[in-house]
């Protein structure tokens, strides 16, 4: 075998999700054929004490020992949920269907809550959800972001500005709107008080990065609605419009929106602004 | 004897690899460890705290970069999106030198996240001697490539690791890093006598040392860097630097990582093999 087909032929037998002898049985080398079981010394030595099925299972093994516990270690909440049989299972199918691509173990799990939607796992749209929670929270510790706008340069903009006033929020925010209470059952995981699974009950949260710190809020929806605007790069007054036009929207919540941009600003989320002329 | 790397790379002492779990120990001790080394993809994909707290360390301490995603025994195409990230981060944080492994880590766009073995052919020499070759011109600095440890060998395979890793050297003018725990690993998982190995070791080609623990199964061991670091690696270590002379020497321990000061008392019993060292000279 030249060394691309080698490289090939082990990375299809060792990531096989039923193992080593299922790897042989489907992995193909040059013109489609296989190493069968009984031939694969052909092409691994056995050592004095392992045979070369055993030598490759090490792989094998640790090939999904490893990955399986890295997404235990980023999805802790959704482990502890699923319990470990079934945390395993799903993290097993999914390092299957999404294998990693990145260079770094820390992006392996980007895509897990979108994985979880297409299983056949019951209560999918809760674990979906808590996926995205906790991947959320290791994207906004990861993230690049740049010095934030003080609450005392916003209070600076001249009052007549506000309306095209266009907010830059920081990459390290993540907005969701989520079908179930995932931020306060996330919390009370936290907190080690072994929530169970709630009902459905919508809830908004943002997920964001101060000084190092990854932090969690819980948003109104109108919150939520304009911050969204916002991060889409809306000038204020659009934002407003947009949001008004949304169904469910209180209007009558704007009247805290000089308090929310104070908190907001206090928390880092905005780090540019500019007025459109 | 005290053989000077080809490069008159410095000799930074002993080292700790900076873990997730030290960082508030080293940030606010500043413990007196001569050096540390870091997993160079840990430092890549995060503009969050890991990287403020590098700053911070690369402020006190020299840095090396050991990577292990690399594949640069590889067969994809080079990821040169990956080694403008690689040689940005080296100047960020002022590298001492950075390398990897001797190995590949995944095909078909692929990563494994493991240090996948090659065989020994002149074939994979060939690959492995240009993709360095092309790497180093990026980089504009030799690239330091681990011996790692390996688990299976094959059939196809022509010539001993230590054979591949001299002529691999030699031929693409990179530096070594010498983990002599792994050539303990391999030596007990493949049947060879580790110190042959250390008999063609071009040292002065080797500009760093690893020490680590490992798991021993009885029928096999496994690279796993915990625990200490059992008498014959030291051993290993002791005839590395009665060939080499003193080198830059790393203890990693990397699973049930204890507090900082027993992974740095690790390290610091190499101090008796260096001292033997200057004693003779």
């Amino acid at each position: 075998m030249k060394l691309v087909e080698l490289e090939h032929w082990l990375q299809g037998v060792i990531t096989h999700p039923e193992g080593v002898r299922a790897g042989l049985a489907s992995a193909p080398v040059e013109g489609g054929g296989r190493v069968p079981e009984p031939e694969l010394e052909r092409v691994v030595k056995p050592s004095e004490q392992l045979s070369a099925v055993e030598r490759v299972e090490l792989y094998s093994d640790m090939y999904f020992v490893r990955l399986i516990d890295c997404l235990r270690e980023d999805f802790p909440c959704l482990a502890w949920t699923l319990g470990g049989e079934r945390f395993e299972k799903l993290a097993r199918g999914y390092v299957t269907a999404c294998p990693s691509t990145h260079f770094s173990l820390n992006q392996l799990g980007a895509k897990l809550a979108s994985h979880v939607a297409s299983t056949n796992v019951k209560k999918k749209v809760f674990y979906g959800e808590l996926a995205a929670l906790e991947r959320a929270v290791q994207e906004v510790f990861d993230e690049h972001a740049s010095a934030p706008v003080g609450r005392v340069e916003l209070e600076a903009v001249p009052q007549g500005d506000w309306p095209a006033l266009r907010l830059v929020t920081t990459p390290a925010l993540r907005l969701f709107a989520f079908r179930h209470p995932i931020n306060r059952f996330y919390q009370a995981f936290k907190d080690d008080r072994r929530p169970k699974a709630p009902s459905e009950a919508p809830t908004w949260c943002a997920v964001y990065r101060k000084e190092y710190q990854v932090w969690r809020a819980n948003l109104s929806r109108e919150q939520h609605a304009l911050l969204g605007q916002l991060m889409r790069g809306a000038t204020l007054e659009r934002a407003l419009e947009a949001c008004v036009a949304e169904p469910g929207f209180d209007a009558s919540r704007l009247t805290s929106l000089g308090d929310w941009f104070r908190e907001w600003a206090s928390e880092g989320l905005f780090v540019g602004l500019t007025v459109e002329r | 004897m005290t053989i000077a790397n080809r490069w008159n790379l410095p000799d930074l002492g002993l080292g700790v690899g900076l873990r997730t779990v030290h960082f508030a120990h080293v940030l606010e001790k500043h413990p007196n460890v001569d050096w540390f080394e870091i997993i160079s993809e840990n430092f890549m994909a995060t503009g969050g705290r890991p990287m403020w707290v590098l700053d911070s360390v690369a402020e006190r301490y020299p840095i090396v970069m050991h990577g292990v995603s690399m594949g640069i025994g590889g067969t994809d195409p080079l990821d040169w999106a990956y080694f403008r990230e690689l040689k940005e981060l080296a100047r960020r944080c002022k590298a001492v030198w950075l390398g990897d492994h001797v190995c590949w880590t995944g095909v078909a766009g692929r990563n494994n996240h493991d240090l996948l073995p090659i065989p020994y052919t002149e074939e994979a020499l060939a690959n492995i001697v240009r993709r360095i070759r092309e790497v180093q011109d990026f980089l504009e600095r030799p690239l330091v490539l681990e011996n790692p440890s390996t688990y299976l060998e094959f059939a196809s395979t022509t010539m001993p690791e230590w054979e591949f890793l001299a002529r691999m050297a030699e031929e693409s003018d990179c530096a070594l890093l010498l983990d002599v725990n792994n050539v303990y690993v391999s030596s007990r998982n493949h049947g060879f006598d580790p110190f042959e190995y250390l008999k063609t070791i071009p040292w002065e080609r080797v500009v760093q040392i690893h020490l680590a623990g490992h798991t021993d199964h009885g029928t096999h061991c496994i690279d796993t860097h915990t625990g200490e670091v059992v008498d014959p690696v030291w051993k290993l270590y002791a005839e590395a630097l009665r060939r080499a002379g003193p080198r830059a020497t790393l203890l990693e321990w990397d699973q049930d990582i204890p507090a900082f000061d027993v992974v740095h008392a690790e390290v610091k019993k190499a101090e008796r093999f260096r001292r033997g060292l200057e004693v003779r000279a």
